[in-house]
C-alpha cells in the first residue's frame, strides 16, 4: 500500500516536473521566436505609426496575441505574414483611435522639416530616409508604407483605410515627392 | 522592359533594413506573457473580451429594466406567499421609492424628472473628463 502510494507520489512529481520543464521549454521557444521576429514587427509598426514609443507598445501587443495562439503558429509557414498583418491592423487601429487627437495636435498642413544630421550615426542615408518617413503626415506615411513595405495595391490600401483610390494615389505621390526632396537636399 | 514609374527612391526604400527593436521589448513581453499564464483560465477567457462582456451586461441590465417596467415588482413580490419576512420589505421599499420619485415635487417637477438630467449630465461630464485626461496623457507621451 505504502509502496503503491510512494509510486504514485513519485509519478506525480515526475509529471509535475515534466509540466514545469515543458513550460520552460515553451517559454524559451517563445523567447527565440520573439528574437527572430521582433525587428520585423517593430519596423512595420514604427513605419506606420511614425512613433517609436507607440511602436514598442503595438509590438508588445502583437506578440501577446501571438502567444495566445503560439501552438498553432509555431509550425506554420505563414507566421511572418500573420505577424505583419496583425502589426499593420493594430497600428492602423491605433492611429484611427487617436485620429481626432492627431488632427488636433499634428501639423498636417505644415511642411516637413528634418533637422540637419548632428552625429555621425545620423549622417547615414538610410537613417535619414527612415527619419523622413516617420516625419511624413499620417495619411501620406501610412499609404506609402503599405504600398512599399507591405506590397499592397492601391485598391487594397483604399479598402483597408476606408478612403478613395484617388486619395491613396495622391498621398503616395506626395509622400514620395517629400521624401525625394528631403533626401536630395 | 523596366517600369518607368520606378526610380532611385524605390531602390532606396527596398534596401531599407528592419529597425532594431528596443532591448526593453523582450523582457516586457515575457513579463506580460508570464503574468497572463498565471491567471485563471476564465480570467484569460474574459480579459480580451472586456468590451463584449460590458455590452452583454448592459444588454442584460436593459432587459431587467424592461421587465421591471412590464411586471410591477411590488405586486410580484407581494403575490409570492412563501418569501421570508425580510424579502417582504422589498415591495414596501419599492413602493416608497416609487412614491418619492413620482409624487414628491420640487418646484413643480417630480424628483425623477430632475434626477434623470442630473444622471445624464454627470455621465457626460465623466466621459469628457476621462477623454481629456487620456488626451493629455497621450500628448505628454
Amino acid at each position: 500500500m505504502i509502496a503503491a502510494a510512494t509510486l504514485s507520489l513519485s509519478q506525480f512529481h515526475e509529471r509535475a516536473g515534466c509540466g514545469v520543464d515543458r513550460e520552460m521549454a515553451e517559454d524559451e521557444e517563445f523567447e527565440t521566436f520573439i528574437r527572430n521576429y521582433q525587428n520585423m514587427v517593430f519596423s512595420v509598426s514604427a513605419r506606420i505609426l511614425g512613433n517609436l514609443t507607440d511602436a514598442e507598445d503595438i509590438t508588445q501587443e502583437v506578440f501577446i496575441k501571438a502567444y495566445e495562439r503560439f501552438r498553432q503558429l509555431r509550425n506554420s509557414h505563414a507566421i511572418g505574414g500573420w505577424l505583419k498583418t496583425v502589426a499593420t491592423n493594430l497600428s492602423i487601429n491605433h492611429l484611427n483611435r487617436y485620429r481626432a487627437r492627431w488632427r488636433f495636435f499634428s501639423e498636417e498642413g505644415a511642411p516637413v522639416e528634418i533637422a540637419a544630421p548632428e552625429t555621425e550615426k545620423e549622417n547615414n542615408r538610410q537613417e535619414m530616409l527612415e527619419l523622413a518617413i516617420r516625419k511624413l503626415p499620417d495619411a501620406q506615411r501610412v499609404s506609402l508604407v503599405l504600398f512599399h513595405f507591405q506590397d499592397m495595391s492601391y485598391e487594397e490600401i483604399a479598402a483597408k483605410l476606408g478612403v478613395s483610390l484617388a486619395k491613396v494615389k495622391t498621398d503616395i505621390h506626395r509622400g514620395r515627392e517629400t521624401l525625394k526632396q528631403l533626401i536630395t537636399r | 522592359m523596366s517600369d518607368p514609374n520606378k526610380d532611385w527612391l524605390d531602390a532606396e526604400l527596398k534596401n531599407l533594413r528592419d529597425l532594431e527593436a528596443p532591448e526593453t521589448l523582450l523582457p516586457r513581453v515575457m513579463k506580460t506573457v508570464r503574468q497572463q499564464a498565471r491567471k485563471a483560465w476564465w480570467v484569460r477567457l474574459i480579459d480580451p473580451r472586456t468590451d463584449l462582456c460590458r455590452s452583454f451586461m448592459l444588454g442584460v441590465s436593459l432587459l431587467v429594466l424592461g421587465l421591471f417596467l412590464m411586471v410591477s415588482p411590488a405586486q410580484f413580490f407581494s403575490d409570492v406567499p412563501v418569501l421570508p419576512a425580510l424579502l417582504k420589505l422589498i415591495p414596501l421599499l419599492l413602493g416608497i421609492a416609487g412614491t418619492v420619485l413620482f409624487q414628491v415635487k420640487i418646484y413643480h417637477f417630480s424628483v425623477l424628472t430632475l434626477l434623470i438630467p442630473a444622471i445624464v449630465l454627470s455621465y457626460v461630464f465623466l466621459i469628457f473628463a476621462a477623454s481629456t485626461i487620456q488626451r493629455l496623457a497621450g500628448v505628454r507621451k
